[in-house]
């Protein structure tokens, strides 16, 4: 049941974290539902440093993937895809032991909170190395294999 | 003989149109990193844009600070423009409209005066109004807030502290306080506000501050940053993972500094 709860208030938090960033609307369906699926890898894995960087994976790939497929720019999904997994809890329990002058604690939760956001860039960077070096069939010439820029003029074809 | 072609009118016409180009160009760069779009898309733009307008010999070199570029204009001078980015801030929707623009342009279905009045027209109404922003914010935190383990108190609370954050963004502006400082200042609201309504209503503070706080997490930065240096843009890709490590700690700075009294 709180599961549920809480698969539910990361759908709105992303949607309303991707309209407050301004992301056109036809993007919105698509981005909160990749969100959904990163936050739900992430629960089922538990929140350890392999969970972050699958679920940075995935949320790449994902998000590289849709961006091809509607020819528009991969940040424009990525953005608001990943906030669900962002360690904010760990930022802020790290504060905690800060401000309790609990050091050790604080050096603890701080590292694996920093590492953590290092996982989930290196999962981003690989899903985008990956599709780098895919071609996709272009069915539109306004495409080109980068999927997310313009299509490439005519003089150097 | 060219030389006396440019001299005597012929090229006029040419050189104000190449003119109106490179101010088209400029204007797409700037609007993109000013929306905090990747410097390789700034760049990128640039490139394809001055191809399509008759200037193959482009070159540009962005940061996310600013931007230098220099082309060779088709009579033979070179023209050069150097464009500091002095305020930014996340727009989306605009680098979508500036891509779409340019496609267009490149695809030859715009000229060069079109791409400019279509750039300026997006510039002029670039964010949506302050109540929204308000009650977007306030929304995504206090969903947030739900997401860490909080109860409808809490979202609440959450919800309030979010868009008190968000309606003091226009102060900081007027105030032109430092991006860092910003941050900082957030914190301390956060924490702040959240710790007065906890200790009147009651509820788990983890669930309230790490709601708040998490909207002005660094997501665009960090992702821009790992982009950016994928690309070799190594410069750009230092100087916004910098961005994102000093807002997230001066972020959490502001928030221990709360929690300590």
């Amino acid at each position: 049941m709180n599961i549920f709860v809480q698969c539910f208030a990361c759908m709105l938090a992303t949607m309303f974290f991707g309209m407050l960033l301004g992301q056109p609307r036809q993007t919105l369906l698509h981005t909160v539902l990749i969100g959904l699926n990163a936050y739900v890898l992430y629960l089922l894995l538990d929140g350890s440093v392999l969970a972050f960087f699958l679920c940075g994976l995935l949320a790449g790939l994902l998000c590289e993937l849709t961006a091809r497929l509607k020819g528009m720019a991969t940040t424009l999904f990525l953005i608001s895809a990943i906030i669900p997994v962002v360690p904010g809890l760990g930022l802020y329990r790290t504060m905690m032991f800060v401000a309790a002058a609990d050091y050790p604690h604080a050096l603890q939760v701080g590292t694996e909170t920093l590492v953590g956001i290092g996982a989930i860039a290196l999962g981003l960077t690989i899903a985008t190395a990956i599709f780098a070096n895919i071609r996709f069939p272009s069915t539109n010439n306004e495409r080109n294999e980068q999927g997310d820029l313009h299509a490439r003029p005519d003089h150097q074809r | 003989m060219r030389f006396f072609g440019t001299l005597f009118g012929k090229g006029a016409e040419d050189l104000e149109r190449t003119d109106v180009a490179v101010q088209a160009v400029v204007l797409a760069a700037r609007t993109i990193l000013e929306s905090g779009g990747e410097t390789y898309r700034a760049e990128e733009t640039v490139m394809r844009m001055c191809n399509a307008f008759g200037m193959p010999d482009a070159e540009i070199l962005a940061f996310p600070t600013g931007f230098t570029l220099a082309v060779r204009k088709p009579d033979g001078g070179t023209e050069t423009r150097v464009m500091r980015i002095q305020h930014r801030r996340i727009n989306l929707g605009m680098i979508n409209d500036v891509n779409t623009v340019s496609r267009n342009a490149v695809a030859g279905r715009l000229t060069a005066e079109e791409a400019l009045a279509a750039i300026t027209d997006l510039r002029a109404h670039p964010l949506p109004p302050a109540p929204r922003q308000i009650a977007l914010f306030a929304l995504a935190a206090g969903a947030f807030s739900v997401m860490f383990g909080g109860g409808i108190k809490e979202c609440l609370m959450c919800c309030l502290v979010g868009a008190v954050m968000q309606a003091c963004m226009p102060l900081y502006a007027i105030a032109r306080l430092p991006l860092l400082l910003v941050s900082l200042a957030s914190g301390v609201l956060a924490a702040g506000l959240s710790g007065l309504l906890l200790s009147l209503f009651g509820g788990g503070q983890a669930a309230v501050i790490s709601g708040a706080i998490m909207p002005l997490l660094p997501g665009l930065s960090m992702t821009n940053a790992v982009r950016d240096t994928m690309r070799g843009d190594l410069l750009s890709g230092m100087a916004r993972a910098t961005e994102a490590l000093l807002s997230a700690v001066m972020l959490a700075a502001g928030v221990a500094v709360v929690l300590m009294l």
